[in-house]
């Protein structure tokens, strides 16, 4: 036919003409890692989905435990800017003993409704949800439910497929709110977490329904511990028991869990690692949510376009927290509510660090897995830490009841019509 | 065991063409350094762990697609470790129909082609799937016939009283460069270049202009959504799944001449779109401007030395399976009140080879008894044979319907002959 046919060979594109319209480095040391993902994998997401100007995502995923080492010159100054300037040479802190939680027994439940410790963990030896093969996530399926079974006493559990559950079984966890769904979101689906569903994914919990396990979801692993009322201590108890349970056993099958001494657990996302912890509680503050002095109202009105999400500044003694809380309440939170996010803020030039929590499918008492009139009445609000990375486990569970503990004070002192202007603290 | 890290690392870079330009740039003693300085992975721990056919089959039992019917353990088997040259796999092009089960009315394809050597490598799949889709056509012994001569078209006026548009679309890929599922960001950018490049040559009637999805203003938006000319970012998972929608808009765009009667989109779900339409019944002169346009594309590439991907097996090769052949959707849109709501009308519908379709395009609704009617045929017959049948088609509705307007009796034809 046509003679000059291209045919012949494959354009040669230099790393210019694939530069996507970001700001990347382009001193990588190598293009792919070991098991073949490259930084075109990595990004992906990111390019896919520009972003909201008030809320800034990450944009970027690993698709292997090396992919943080050979892609360390994109994925260190993204950690160091979604981590408060956590620096390449910094060393997280790993603490999950328990008995180091100072309080967490006492909070009040006429106001805090539920308390839940969720985290992530990935199996060593296997790549990540966003490049892993069917019979990879297979394996970690059947390795998963292994190490599950033999799990006893107040742990003794049992596990869903989500391929082969019956209706029934699908009826009972979706009434308890423990059934997740398909991602829909395109910061996931975009990262290729989603395909093959639901093939390899389940979910395993306790008799007691207070210790949950998702497999094969966002990560390899998301372990939740959870009960209704503010005993956050016991959260946080059953919480560590039943992780280091389990990771004992990942070992005795030769698979641990990822983890190092600079970024501590590896997961999927960078804005997970360290601890990859959200402790939070589900608090009624409908006063201190619309007091006109709290930075909430009108930082809030001034940034965030969707009503049903609220946010508010806490500052506690003991160190710099800003803790996040968005309300509860219809699917429309899903959509607006991403992930943890950064928001650039009006005071003092800073970033305050903004978290959102209750995710529709996140399980807890209250997040309806679309139903519209559930929660939200009378200002009930999801409150949890905005650090992963930098700090222990006890340290952010800490941070969380020290600052719920206070704001139901302040609530109190609301309700009685005195002032909470002394109490809020110094930011440090 | 280093040299043996070093030794599969280095061929998996090799096997991957977004990497051929760095080749010259990973020497050994580069690779070796960066080996030695993964310390967060202990030597021992597999690097991915491979597994056998059998453990990654996918599960499809309840899943109604063409890939379901198809893929074999077998033939998995046989497939999964090759790629095409440019590296796609088998994975990468099953992915959309292990992600989107169907629906049980509905049979959809489930494969995509990430480039024109897709249809090679995997045609072990391929070929049956293209049979079972277009109605027994046998890619092995058969050859697909392409002809653009539109004089050859006959009673291409079609009653207005009746008609309300016509419109005929195909696609087109650029030979050498990966397709939609597949292709990189410098690859997408080229497909637009070469194409872009070829339209500023076309005059005449056909003469227009090229509006980029990244670059238009907001009047050149509004102005495109009230033509009905401008396409979405695809959200039908059949499409996602598939990785069509990477990137955007990146490279992405509608070009249309002055006239806005031949259309062109470009990086949608195949390279190109090629749409020429116009209100009324003059199915003639729009298939008539059809040939004319695509023809003078043809050159204007053929100039910088690009072609069409085309062979003699599929004739025009595009993304998705069902579109080979002509790749042509010839459609009208009819008002057909009273032949809609007669029982008969979908076996009349299909004895002539028509599809009918909402207004606004697959998977919508009619409304007003106005339908979308086109060809279901794709490959197997030129591009004049289905134009023709899809004008002879229309004009036996519209009798049907005049018909049934003098509350006379109508018939329904018999099924035209197939190949099976």
């Amino acid at each position: 036919m046509a003679k000059n046919c291209h045919n012949d060979y494959k354009m040669k594109f230099s790393g210019d003409e694939e530069f996507p319209d970001l700001s990347l480095h382009n001193n990588h040391m190598a293009k792919s890692t070991p098991s073949g993902f490259t930084v075109d994998d990595v990004i992906q997401t990111g390019v896919d989905n520009p972003g909201h100007p008030f809320i800034m995502t990450v944009g970027c995923v690993a698709g292997d435990e090396e992919s943080y080492e050979v892609f360390k010159d994109l994925l260190d100054p993204i950690i160091s800017d979604r981590h408060g300037g956590y620096k390449p040479t910094d060393k997280h802190k790993t603490d999950l003993n328990f008995e180091n939680l100072k309080g967490g027994d006492d909070l009040d439940p006429n106001y805090v409704l539920s308390s839940r410790v969720r985290t992530g963990r990935s199996i060593k030896g296997f790549t990540l949800p966003p490049h892993n093969s069917r019979g990879e996530r297979r394996a970690i399926e059947k390795l998963s439910i292994e190490a599950l079974a033999s799990l006893d006493g107040e742990f003794k559990g049992k596990y869903y497929p989500l391929n082969g559950m019956t209706d029934a079984e699908q009826e009972q966890l979706i009434t308890d709110h423990f059934l997740f769904d398909k991602p829909v979101s395109p910061l996931l689906t975009c990262a290729g977490m989603a395909r093959d569903w639901p093939d390899g994914r389940g979910i395993w919990h306790n008799d007691n329904k207070s210790f949950l396990v998702w497999v094969n979801e966002e990560d390899h692993l998301r372990v939740i511990s959870m009960q209704k009322g503010g005993n956050m201590k016991e959260v946080f108890r059953r919480f560590c028991v039943g992780l280091q349970k389990i990771e004992e056993i990942f070992k005795k099958h030769n698979h641990g869990f990822m983890w190092n001494e600079h970024l501590g657990y590896i997961l999927t996302c960078p804005s997970n690692l360290g601890t990859g912890l959200r402790g939070g509680v589900h608090v009624k503050l409908a006063k201190l949510s619309t007091h006109p002095n709290s930075v909430l109202g009108s930082f809030w009105r001034q940034f965030c376009p969707v009503e049903t999400v609220r946010t508010m500044w806490v500052f506690t003694g003991g160190g710099w927290l800003v803790l996040g809380v968005s309300s509860l309440n219809t699917p429309d939170c899903e959509a607006a509510v991403l992930r943890q996010g950064n928001i650039s803020g009006p005071k003092e030039g800073r970033s305050p660090r903004l978290c959102w929590g209750g995710r529709a499918s996140d399980s807890s008492p209250f997040s309806p897995p679309g139903g519209v009139d559930t929660a939200s009445v009378g200002g009930v609000f999801d409150i949890s830490n905005a650090d992963r990375l930098g700090s222990s486990e006890v340290d952010q569970v800490q941070m969380v009841v020290d600052g719920v503990k206070l704001m139901v004070e302040m609530e109190k002192k609301l309700e009685k019509g005195e002032s909470i202007d002394g109490m809020i603290p110094a930011q440090k | 065991m280093e040299e043996f890290k070093m030794a599969s690392s280095f061929s998996r870079i090799l096997s991957s063409k977004r990497n051929l330009g760095i080749l010259s740039v990973v020497g050994g003693s580069v690779t070796v350094g960066f080996l030695l300085h993964r310390e967060h992975v202990s030597a021992g721990v597999p690097v991915r762990r491979t597994y056998p056919a059998s453990a990654e089959y996918p599960d499809l039992r309840k899943h109604n697609n063409c890939l379901a019917s198809s893929l074999t353990p077998a033939i998995y088997a046989k497939l999964s470790d090759k790629a095409t040259p440019n590296g796609y796999t088998l994975d990468q092009a099953i992915q959309t129909g292990v992600d989107n089960p169907g629906h049980p009315f509905i049979k959809t394809v489930g494969v995509v082609a990430g480039d024109e050597e897709s249809y090679e490598v995997f045609a072990d799949l391929l070929n049956p799937i293209i049979k079972e889709r277009h109605n027994g056509y046998d890619p092995c012994t058969m050859k697909h016939p392409t002809d653009l001569d539109s004089s050859k078209l006959q009673s291409g006026h079609l009653d207005e009283r009746y008609v309300l548009s016509s419109r005929v679309r195909t696609g087109r890929s650029i030979r050498g460069l990966s397709l939609p599922p597949a292709c990189t960001r410098a690859e997408r950018r080229e497909v637009e270049r070469v194409v872009v490049d070829a339209l500023a040559g076309l005059k005449g009637d056909l003469t227009g202009r090229y509006y980029s999805l990244t670059q238009m203003t907001d009047a050149e938006q509004q102005q495109l959504i009230d033509d009905h000319f401008l396409f979405d970012k695809p959200v039908s998972p059949l499409l996602t799944c598939a990785g069509m929608a990477r990137d955007w808009p990146d490279a992405r765009g509608i070009w249309h001449n002055n006239e806005k009667t031949f259309l062109i989109w470009i990086n949608e779900e195949d390279h190109t779109r090629v749409i020429s339409m116009e209100k009324g019944g003059n199915m003639k002169r729009v298939f008539e401007r059809f040939c004319r346009g695509l023809k003078e594309v043809e050159h204007l590439i053929q100039d910088k030395g690009w072609e069409f991907m085309w062979n003699e097996r599929l004739g025009y090769v595009l993304t998705c399976p069902s579109n080979l052949g002509t790749g042509l959707r010839a459609g009208v849109h009819v008002k057909l009140p009273l032949l809609s709501k007669d029982p008969r009308f979908s076996k009349i519908l299909d004895n002539l080879r028509l599809q009918k379709r909402g207004t606004g395009g697959v998977d919508t609704a009619a409304v007003g008894g106005v339908f979308d009617i086109s060809n279901l045929d794709r490959l197997g017959h030129s591009e004049v044979q289905l134009v023709q049948t899809v004008v002879d088609g229309i004009n036996y509705l519209i009798e049907c319907e005049k018909r049934l307007e003098k509350r006379q009796d109508i018939k329904v034809p018999p099924p035209i002959k197939q190949f099976k």
